[in-house]
């Protein structure tokens, strides 16, 4: 793990109590994971399923929430919340202004990963 | 024993191995072979928390996990679980829902809750369902880990017999006054036997908190007024005026305001029994009123010019030194010695330890049916050895709230030591020693908030007490420093009589310096 990592996940780190292997791995079982979700969330959105979206976006939050708890997490929230309520507009909106963050997100992550599997 | 102590052992990877393998690695067990680590159950469908999970509780666990409630309801019924941590949102089914089968399949598991969703809503629901813990996620391994070592450790003491435990049935449903075998309470039992049936005055002395209205009530009860009425006065809770009205009633007109006649105690009470609480209390005016009634039952309503006769039996309480108070000049020797005829002493609780395991067995047994706590089933011997070595200044009264504030805390089905209140439990930030200290803002009264904040935060059974003691300190220094350090003055802005102030500046050990300067010394 870089320097420039661990100060971009210093809060994640702490949270594992520095354990840097610990999170490198939680990073390689997200990055293998996640990316499945977040296409599931992209085809209920299209689909209007207002139901399955919540739950979606809710494992989804879970999931990426080990690394990062502000920015995305904040608008995947509202995203949830608009679900919940049966908004499909509103949560397609949300879907749009968060999508790239999560995108980002999910590459630092895989990319904290490699890093991990490069220093091996 | 901590779980700490129990094996750490080495957690490497070699150590797992896969008991189920369906779709991704669903279900591992450290492969320790036969151990007497406690056995944690993850369930939740995110693996990398199992594996956060699998790491922060090795030292002290063996860690299974399951992705679906399915699987973890599974699980439980196989093996013999010390703690669960539960995904409130699974892909299968409501953790809520799940924990409930749980409970259905052993009470005695604690549960700890984990969601991102961390709404209040949420928690509410969980924690009223009996959950042991709620955490919020993203989870960190240092608090969960903790949080996990106590639930393992309150399994443990849960599943040693308990040193009380709580009935269903109430067997005796009799009042607490009459729980007790010690010498002390004993002679207070026959005193009661001795003069309930005699017409005579009785004065009851002893702390607060020890049961001075249920010996009143219990005179009452084996007299020969018992179907008579029985009314009470609390003669430090009115001011000298109203409690004059108050005893003897007043004629239309007497003051300002009195609009209508109005009837007093006294005169309701004819052929009853009455108790006059905190009788040492009383303004001088109101006392020899009193003593007019003990010695030939006759008074006048305020305002009124006729002589009303009375047949009233009195019985009084206080926890005040009346001997002092009349050579004081405080109060009258004739009403003192017309009152204390026969008096009854309530020891303090502290002089009665042996009395405490059955009096929290009838606050247990009460409480449990009282707050609907049906899986309840007792006290773990550390909880009660607490107890009975706690000093309990509040008396039988403390007793009673901390035992029903323990039953109301306690989501397991045994009390043990960590709901007790701080200064009972000996922990660090007891309620004594650390009361707010004669600093300036304490002075100014501005530490109140954060006064209560702390004895919440302390799960303290005594707030009202403490909170009351904080203002009326206050309250008597602001007044004391406006005049001078004159009590004559005081008392009159206060509205209290002399004898009261100078009580109350000797209870909080108030100096009055150079009779200008008002230092309140360290308590």
């Amino acid at each position: 793990m870089t320097e420039e990592q661990k100060n971009r996940f210093a809060a994640a780190l702490l949270r594992v109590a520095g354990d840097c292997e610990l999170l490198a791995a939680m990073a390689s079982m997200v990055a293998e994971d996640a990316p499945e979700v977040l296409n599931n969330l992209r085809d209920q959105i299209a689909l209007q399923d207002t139901q399955q979206v919540a739950s979606t976006a809710h494992k989804l939050k879970g999931m990426l929430s080990t690394f990062e708890t502000a920015g995305p997490m904040l608008e995947l929230e509202e995203l949830i919340s608009s679900a919940k309520k049966g908004h499909p507009k509103d949560v397609a909106s949300h879907f749009a202004a968060v999508e790239g963050e999560i995108e980002v997100l999910l590459n630092e992550i895989c990319l904290l990963h490699r890093a991990s599997s490069n220093s091996d | 024993m901590t779980t700490k102590e129990r094996r750490p052992k080495s957690s490497s990877a070699s150590d797992s191995v896969e008991c189920i393998s369906e779709n991704k690695a669903i279900l591992t067990q450290k492969e320790y072979g036969p151990t007497l680590m406690p056995k944690v159950l993850v369930v939740d469908d995110d693996r990398s928390i199992h594996l956060l999970a699998e790491k922060a509780l090795a030292p002290i666990a063996d860690v299974f996990t399951a992705d679906t409630g399915e699987r973890g309801l599974s699980l439980i019924r196989q093996h013999d679980f010390d703690a669960v941590l539960l995904d409130i949102v699974l892909p299968d089914q409501n953790g809520l829902a799940l924990y409930c089968e749980i409970r259905e399949h052993d009470r005695r598991l604690p549960v700890i809750f984990m969601t991102i969703e961390a709404t209040s809503q949420t928690a509410i629901e969980a924690m009223q369902l009996g959950a042991f813990d709620y955490l919020a996620k993203p989870l960190s391994v240092d608090p969960l880990r903790d949080l996990v070592e106590k639930a393992i450790d309150q399994r443990k003491i849960s599943s040693v017999p308990v040193a009380i435990a709580a009935e269903n049935d109430l067997a005796d449903d009799s009042s607490e006054l009459f729980i007790g075998r010690s010498v002390s309470m004993l002679d207070v039992f026959k005193a009661i036997g001795r003069v309930s049936k005699q017409d005579v005055p009785v004065l009851v002395r002893g702390e607060s908190g020890t049961g001075k209205e249920l010996v009143a009530r219990a005179l009452y009860q084996y007299s020969h007024r018992r179907d008579e009425p029985f009314l009470a006065v609390n003669c430090a809770a009115l001011p000298d005026n109203l409690l004059e009205s108050e005893l003897f009633g007043h004629e239309k007109g007497a003051f300002t305001g009195a609009e209508t006649r109005r009837i007093g105690k006294f005169e309701q009470c004819n052929g009853g029994t009455l108790f006059l609480d905190e009788i040492g209390d009383m303004a001088p005016s109101v006392q020899a009123k009193v003593l007019r009634v003990l010695q030939d039952q006759r008074f006048e309503r305020i305002g009124g010019n006729n002589e009303l006769k009375t047949d009233v039996r009195i019985i009084a309480a206080t926890n005040r030194p009346l001997e002092q108070m009349v050579k004081d000049g405080e109060y009258r020797e004739d009403l003192m010695y017309r009152l204390n005829g026969v008096t009854i002493e309530l020891p303090p609780l502290r002089d009665r330890a042996g009395d405490v395991p059955m009096l929290v067995q009838h606050f247990l047994n009460r409480a449990k049916r009282d707050l609907k706590k049906p899986d309840l089933e007792g006290i773990s011997p550390e909880t009660l050895s607490l107890l009975v070595a706690y000093d309990w200044p509040g008396n039988v009264r403390q007793l009673r709230a901390v035992i029903r504030r323990c039953v109301l805390d306690s989501v397991m089905p045994v009390i043990v030591p960590d709901v007790l209140p701080n200064e009972i439990a000996g922990r660090k930030g007891a309620i004594g020693s650390s009361m707010p200290s004669a600093t300036a803002a304490d002075s100014a009264g501005a530490m109140l908030p954060s006064l209560i904040d702390r004895l919440l935060e302390e799960k303290s059974t005594n707030v009202y007490s403490e909170a009351v003691e904080y203002m009326e300190r206050y309250v008597l220094l602001r007044v004391l420093n406006a005049t001078g350090g004159n009590q004559s003055q005081a008392a009159e802005i206060l509205g209290i009589t002399r004898g009261k102030l100078r009580d109350r500046i000797s209870t909080y050990n108030i100096v009055l310096e150079s009779g200008v300067t008002i230092k309140d010394s360290d308590k």
